[in-house]
C-alpha cells in the first residue's frame, strides 16, 4: 500500500456551537455532525440561485487544517472561516466550488485559528434545496505512512424477528466501522501508535489517500470514521528488518 | 423506486431511525425555542435503550372514557454528566431550570434501502418527570404525556361562573396560555353539548384540576377524551369509518406481496367469551337490557352498572342498550405481535387480519379436495385459526416498542 492513514481530532462543529441558517431548520443542525451522511441538513424554501448561508460559531477558537463536506448537492459556493471578529475570511487555499458535481469533497488547508465556519451556497447540482449530510472542520494530529495490511471488521447490529410463517425480518439498529490495520513504524511513528492507545478522546481515521480513484468501500472520499483504538499496543520487530523501519504494530479500531 | 412507510413496514430488512429531543425551560420558565437533540452528542450515541409506549382504551366503558397512555422511559449513557442536575456545570441543563417539565419528544422514521429517510413521525411527546443518575454512569429519563400537566392547573384559575356549555368550558381550558403551550391541535366536539351550572358544585369537582373537570365533562356529555402528543380529542368514540387502516398479513394471506406482518403466532379467541355480556342492569334505576338470543343468554354474563350520575331514565336505558349492542354478541379477539407500525394504528382504529392459514386437511366430501404429490392440499380446509380478511377488528391496545421495533396488539371484532 502507498499513501497514508491520517488521524484527526473530533469535529469542531458540536452541539455547543452556535448556528445561524438562512432557511434551514435550527432543530436539524445536529445532522451536520451526527456521523451519518444520509441524514441531511436542508434549506427550506431556498430557490436555486439564491444564496443559503450557514454560519457556525465554535464554542472556542480552534485550529483547523481540514474541511470535509460529505453527502451534499452543492454546485457553487464557498466555505470560509470566521476570524476573531467573526468576519468570514478565505482559507488558504480558498475553498470555492464553481462547477462541482461530487457529492463529497475534502480540503487540506494551511492550519488556521478559527472561531467558526461559514458556508455560502448558491446553486445545487439538482436545482433542489441545498442539503448536506456531514460538515467536518478538523485538525489533523498524526499520520502513519506505511500501512501494510488492512482487514475490515464492520459491526452490523441487528435483531432477527421470527414471522408467523417461520420467515425472518431483520431490524438493523446500526452499522459501525471496525478494522484491523497493520503498519510498519519508525521510532517516531511507534510513539504515535502508543499515543493512540492511551488517547483520552476518540479520533477520526481517514484512509482515502491510499486510493487514487476512491471507488473501494472504506477508501472513498467520505470514508471517514470516528473511532477508538480497541487493542493493546503490541510493537514487534519484523523478521525482515528494513532500514528505517524498526517496528510493526497492529491498530484495531472500532467506531464510536 | 419510491418507498412508502407501509412498504417499508413490510420490507424484511428494516433500518429504524430513533431520535430524541428536549426543550429545556429558560430561567424565566418559558421553553427554549428550538428542540435539542440528545440521543447523540457530536456523533456519539447516548441511548442505551429506548422505551415503549402503550396506548389502550377500556373496551367495556362507554361513558366516561379516556385513552390510557403509558409513561415513557429511556436509558442513556451519562459518563460526561450531561444528564446530571442543572447545578452540575457538565449538565446540558446547566444555565436552565432543572429536568422536571422539560419537554421531550421521540421521533421515529425508517430508511429505505438507499438510506433515504421516510415517514418521520413523533412517536411520543410529553414532559420529563424525572432523570435519575445511576452509579454506573447511566441515567434514566421518565416522561409522561402532556395530559399530566392538566392535573397541575386548578380549574378555579379560569374564574368561570354561571352556566356554560361543555364546549365553552373546554374552549376556556385550552385558551389558558399554560395549557395552550402543550397542545397544538384540539378537537372539542362533545356528543351532548349539555349546559353545566358552574355555581353549583355538589361534588366539588370545580375545586379540582382542569383534568378532573375534563373527565367530569366527558361523563356529562357522553364523550371520550384522547390525548396523544400535542393532540387533544374530545368527542364520540363511535367508529365513523370501518375501512381498515391496515390489513395485517398472516399465514396464507392473499395480499399481492404475501409479506407476513405478524411476528410469532397470534392468539385467536374465537369465542370472545371474556366480554360476552348478555344482561345489562343499572343498579340506580333497575334499567335492564337483555339479549334476545336464548343460547347466548345461557352463556353470557350479567354486567351491573351504576349510572347514578346520568340524569334521566332514558339516558340510563340508552347506556344499557349501548352496552348490549357492543357486548351482547360474540366478539372474537386477536392478540398478536407485528412490525413497528410507525404510529399508523391506534386504539379504536379498524384493522383487518388476512390469515386464512395453510390448508392442511382434506375435506370430507363436500368439496373436491385432494393431495398433491408433495403432500400439500388442494382446496382443503383451513387451519383452526383461520382469520378472515373481511372481518373488521377494532384495536383496543397497541404497544409501540421503540427499542425492539415491534408492536404488541390486541383487537376485537367489530359488532
Amino acid at each position: 500500500m502507498t499513501g497514508k492513514v491520517e488521524f484527526f481530532n473530533p469535529n469542531n462543529i458540536t452541539y455547543e456551537s452556535t448556528f445561524t441558517f438562512t432557511t434551514a431548520a435550527l432543530e436539524n443542525a445536529p445532522f451536520l455532525y451526527d456521523n451519518d451522511i444520509f441524514t441531511t441538513l436542508s434549506s427550506d424554501g431556498s430557490a436555486d440561485g439564491t444564496e443559503e448561508k450557514w454560519t457556525i460559531q465554535f464554542d472556542s477558537a480552534n485550529l483547523i487544517d481540514f474541511v470535509g463536506i460529505f453527502g451534499h448537492n452543492f454546485k457553487t459556493g464557498t466555505v470560509k472561516y470566521l476570524d476573531e471578529t467573526l468576519t468570514p475570511q478565505a482559507f488558504t487555499p480558498a475553498i470555492a466550488m464553481t462547477t462541482n458535481v461530487a457529492i463529497s469533497n475534502v480540503y487540506y488547508l494551511t492550519e488556521q485559528l478559527c472561531y467558526g465556519i461559514e458556508l455560502s451556497i448558491t446553486h445545487t447540482t439538482d436545482s433542489s434545496e441545498k442539503s448536506c449530510g456531514e460538515l467536518r472542520a478538523l485538525d489533523k494530529f498524526a499520520e502513519l505512512t506505511r500501512p501494510i495490511g488492512f482487514k475490515p471488521e464492520p459491526n452490523v447490529e441487528a435483531d432477527i424477528k421470527k414471522k408467523y410463517d417461520g420467515g425472518s425480518d431483520k431490524i438493523i439498529n446500526g452499522i459501525k466501522y471496525g478494522a484491523s490495520w497493520e503498519f510498519d513504524l519508525t521510532d517516531a511513528e511507534a510513539q504515535i501508535y502508543l499515543d493512540l492507545s492511551q488517547r483520552g478522546r476518540s479520533f477520526y481515521l481517514y484512509a482515502a489517500s491510499l486510493s487514487t480513484d476512491n471507488a473501494k468501500p472504506y477508501f472513498m472520499v467520505d470514508s471517514m470514521y470516528q473511532v477508538i483504538m480497541n487493542n493493546d499496543p503490541k510493537l514487534k520487530v519484523p523478521d525482515n528488518l528494513i532500514d528505517g523501519v524498526v517496528w510493526t504494530g497492529t491498530l484495531q479500531v472500532k467506531e464510536v | 423506486m419510491a418507498w412508502t412507510t407501509e412498504k417499508l413496514i413490510k420490507n424484511p430488512v428494516k433500518f429504524p431511525v430513533r431520535r430524541v429531543y428536549i426543550k429545556r425551560r429558560l430561567l424565566t420558565g418559558a421553553y427554549e425555542s428550538t428542540w435539542q437533540r440528545i440521543d447523540t452528542r457530536n456523533g456519539v450515541n447516548k441511548i442505551i435503550s429506548h422505551g415503549s409506549i402503550s396506548i389502550k382504551i377500556d373496551a367495556e366503558k362507554i361513558v366516561p372514557n379516556t385513552y390510557d397512555i403509558s409513561d415513557y422511559t429511556t436509558k442513556v449513557m451519562n459518563q460526561d454528566g450531561c444528564f446530571n442536575a442543572n447545578s452540575d456545570y457538565r449538565s446540558c441543563w446547566y444555565g436552565y431550570l432543572d429536568h422536571k417539565d422539560s419537554k421531550i419528544k421521540v421521533v421515529c422514521a425508517m430508511k429505505d434501502p438507499d438510506r433515504v429517510e421516510v415517514g418521520a413521525v413523533t412517536a411520543f411527546e410529553g414532559v420529563i418527570q424525572s432523570v435519575t443518575s445511576k452509579g454506573d454512569n447511566t441515567a434514566e429519563i421518565k416522561a409522561a404525556m402532556y395530559s399530566k400537566k392538566l392535573n397541575d392547573y386548578p380549574f378555579k384559575d379560569l374564574a368561570l361562573t354561571g352556566s356554560k356549555t361543555v364546549t365553552q368550558i373546554l374552549t376556556a381550558i385550552f385558551a389558558d396560555t399554560r395549557v395552550a403551550s402543550f397542545f397544538a391541535t384540539t378537537t372539542l366536539t362533545p356528543v351532548n353539548n349539555v349546559t353545566i351550572d358552574l355555581d353549583t358544585d355538589t361534588d366539588n369537582v370545580f375545586d379540582g384540576s382542569m383534568w378532573d373537570v375534563i373527565k367530569f365533562l366527558a361523563q356529562k356529555s357522553q364523550s371520550t377524551t384522547y390525548v396523544f402528543n400535542t393532540e387533544f380529542y374530545f368527542g364520540t368514540r363511535e367508529i365513523v369509518d370501518s375501512t381498515p387502516v391496515f390489513t395485517y398479513a398472516g399465514l396464507g394471506n392473499s395480499q399481492d406481496d404475501r409479506a407476513i406482518t405478524i411476528y410469532g403466532k397470534p392468539d385467536y379467541d374465537q369465542s370472545g367469551s371474556d366480554k360476552l355480556y348478555t344482561t345489562i342492569i343499572d343498579s340506580s334505576s333497575n334499567a335492564i337490557s337483555k339479549s334476545p338470543d336464548v343460547i347466548l343468554l345461557n352463556t353470557g354474563k350479567t354486567l351491573t352498572l351504576d349510572l347514578k350520575d346520568l340524569a334521566t331514565g332514558g339516558e340510563k336505558q340508552d347506556v344499557c342498550d349501548s352496552y348490549l349492542s357492543r357486548f351482547g354478541v360474540r366478539r372474537p379477539s386477536v392478540k398478536f405481535k407485528s412490525p413497528f407500525m410507525m404510529m399508523l394504528v391506534f386504539p379504536l382504529d379498524p384493522v383487518a387480519i388476512d390469515s386464512p392459514g395453510s390448508k392442511t386437511e382434506i375435506n370430507s366430501g363436500y368439496y373436491d379436495s385432494s393431495l398433491y404429490e408433495d403432500g400439500s392440499v388442494y382446496d382443503g380446509d383451513g387451519t383452526a385459526s383461520n382469520i378472515n380478511k373481511d372481518d373488521i377488528f377494532i384495536m383496543e391496545s397497541v404497544t409501540y416498542d421503540i427499542q425492539k421495533w415491534e408492536c404488541d396488539n390486541f383487537c376485537r371484532k367489530l359488532v
